[in-house]
């Protein structure tokens, strides 16, 4: 009992200074999804296994959309991205007042069916 | 004379992790007459199936409770699996062992630490969550998040662990055992703890079985009932016991939970040691046959039963999860009527009531 | 692939005192629907081997409840009369609606058959 309390009187805090220090998080640790999207095809695959349907694909307009304040951070889409343009990072997602979506563009370019089925 | 009153012991509690309302019917400190009423944190879980398939539904039943999460996952992937009829290989196996023993473990100190708080011992509260902090660290370092680890898929499981791994683990294991021994000295040799669990709540060996209570309840009076025993996923190559104990009250239930945890330290042992190479998931077609199958698996609180039905196609028909919490309440509002109003958040705590799981 | 054999309404009190003599124990009432009826399967065990039937209730008639046998089918059978709308008759204690579901809560959320009516008169879906 007495080498109990001589060894808390003579510790050092055992709690962190937090917004000053910040926990490095471990190295598979799951924090929150980043798209790459000039790797990205469009393809719609991330859309259909999502289980929370957070994320949108628009291959006519070129769009991805996804609402990060949905997401329940599974790892689903990073898996099944067939470009591995989508990876996951290891830090969660910084503290804000509201919740905010994510629209990234790519150009797209319309191929030319019916100029073809004319000329043919 | 005595008059009655009616006292609400209320959704919101110092002492409940969960909302749960008790209407308690007091004569002069004694309770006479006990009702529940529930469905504070019911999310119609169920009803899911007929919008998501049966590979995103996995995801949403590892959300039904925080601190049993891996093992609904099991439980739901092994009654998919034995739908389709598939084997899972080995290794996912003793995988699926270790994350479920490091789950009890965790899941009873949590319960420790609210039974000290209990009657008022908060400093053994922080002492035991302390502990747990070591086993959140090994689940971040392996599976990827503290609490809800997703790990178990339609198939096998989604990560693996390799040897330095394995090394790190069982170090810290070690550190974990002697935080332990001191906890066991603790509540073997404290007067406090024993003036206020020997003696209360008191369940026969005829009643606890009668009234279909399950886990450490039921254990703790003396029937030797656990569902690892069957075999399930690596079960049967290890080397284990039930533990039981023959008093019946709540000190016997305190003294089956830390004495599981000794357990599950060995059998995660065991299992890292038997571990064979090979992979750790197999492919699964999209479309499940027609059938029903019942599947129960041991979590930290009981026996949770799970029950599918399919009729072909990518959506399940029904899914019905019963789970322990569920079926130690009518052992519950047995003990409850006859003791004096102060033992009451003892009671309520004694049976380990997970509530969320309870109202999915 | 349960094994579950078919029996009738009024045989349910029977089969539970039978189950109950023998050193049975109770573990969960299960309720589905098929082809418009409601379908109740029960199950009990002892020492590892679990034995199911099951009986089928059409909307509108009442079940004999067994919870003056086994007390711990109470809280199953007020569950599934709160959620899907299936009477049961005899119950030790009945919650008239108030275990699950609050006063203003839509009535037997998990049934997408008709069968209950508030006194005001609005209907389920």
């Amino acid at each position: 009992m007495l080498k109990n309390v001589v060894s808390n009187l003579t510790h050092k805090p055992v709690t962190r200074k937090y917004p000053f220090e910040k926990r490095e998080p471990f190295e598979k640790a799951r924090g929150h999804i980043e798209n790459d999207i000039d790797k990205c095809i469009l393809c719609g695959i991330c859309q259909r296994v999502c289980p929370s349907n957070c994320i949108q694909v628009n291959r006519k307009e070129g769009t991805w959309a996804f609402q990060p304040f949905e997401c329940i951070i599974c790892g689903v889409c990073v898996e099944s991205c067939p470009t591995k343009s989508l990876t996951m990072a290891k830090e969660y997602r910084p503290i804000s007042n509201e919740k905010y979506e994510i629209v990234q563009k790519k150009e797209v370019q319309n191929p030319p069916n019916k100029d073809k089925k004319e000329g043919a | 004379m005595s008059d009655k009153s009616t006292i609400p012991f209320g959704p919101q509690h110092p002492v409940l992790p969960e909302p749960i309302h008790l209407k308690l019917v007091v004569e002069d400190e004694k309770v006479v007459e006990a009702y529940p009423s529930f469905g504070f944190v019911h999310r119609g879980l169920e009803m899911l199936v007929q919008k998501k398939d049966f590979n995103q539904m996995v995801y949403v039943v590892d959300h039904i409770c925080g601190i049993c999460s891996a093992m609904h996952g099991q439980a739901y992937c092994q009654a998919v699996e034995e739908l389709i009829g598939i084997d899972v290989p080995e290794r996912a196996k003793y995988l699926r062992v270790v994350w479920a023993e490091l789950h009890r473990i965790h899941s009873h100190l949590l319960w420790f630490g609210l039974l000290a708080d209990a009657f008022g011992f908060e400093n053994l509260f922080m002492l035991s969550w302390r502990i747990r902090e070591k086993i959140m660290d090994i689940l971040e370092a392996t599976a990827g998040n503290r609490v809800i680890i997703s790990v178990n898929i339609v198939g096998g499981v989604r990560r693996d662990i390799d040897t330095e791994q394995a090394k790190w683990l069982l170090d810290e294991l070690k550190e974990v055992e002697e935080g332990l021994k001191e906890l066991e000295k603790i509540v073997k040799n404290n007067y406090t703890i024993k003036q206020r669990t020997v003696g209360i709540g008191v369940l026969s060996k005829e009643d606890a079985y009668m009234f279909g209570a399950v886990g450490p309840t039921l254990r703790g009076s003396g029937v030797p009932i656990d569902m690892r025993t069957t075999g399930y996923a690596a079960y049967g190559n290890l080397d284990f016991e039930p533990v039981v104990e023959t008093d019946g009250d709540t000190y016997a239930r305190t003294i089956v939970r830390v004495r599981e945890m000794f357990q599950s330290i060995d059998l995660v042992r065991q299992a890292l040691n038997k571990m064979p190479e090979g992979e750790i998931n197999v492919k699964v077609k999209p479309n499940l046959p027609a059938g029903e199958v019942i599947t129960r698996v041991e979590q930290p609180r009981g026996e949770v039963f799970y029950y599918i039905k399919s009729s072909g196609g990518k959506n399940l028909d029904r899914l019905r999860i019963r789970t322990p919490t569920f079926a130690n309440l009518a052992s519950l509002l047995h003990m409850l009527p006859g003791s004096t109003l102060a033992d009451v958040p003892v009671l309520v705590l004694t049976i380990d009531p997970c509530i969320s799981c309870t109202e999915r | 692939m349960i094994n579950s054999r078919e029996v009738k309404v009024d045989e349910i009190e029977k089969e539970a005192k039978y189950y109950y003599d023998n050193g049975y124990r109770f573990v969960t009432e299960t309720c589905l629907e098929e082809d418009g009826k409601f379908k109740i399967i029960y199950t009990f065990e002892r020492e590892y081997e679990l034995e199911n039937f099951h009986v089928y209730v059409n909307p509108a008639e009442e079940v004999p409840s067994i919870s003056k046998i086994y007390f711990a089918a109470l809280l199953v059978e007020n569950e599934i009369q709160e959620l899907f709308g299936v009477k049961f008759k005899n119950l030790a204690i009945d919650f008239e609606g108030l275990l699950f579901l609050g006063e203003y809560a839509p009535i037997s959320p998990q049934a997408s058959i008709e069968i209950m009516r508030r006194d005001k008169g609005d209907k389920n879906e």
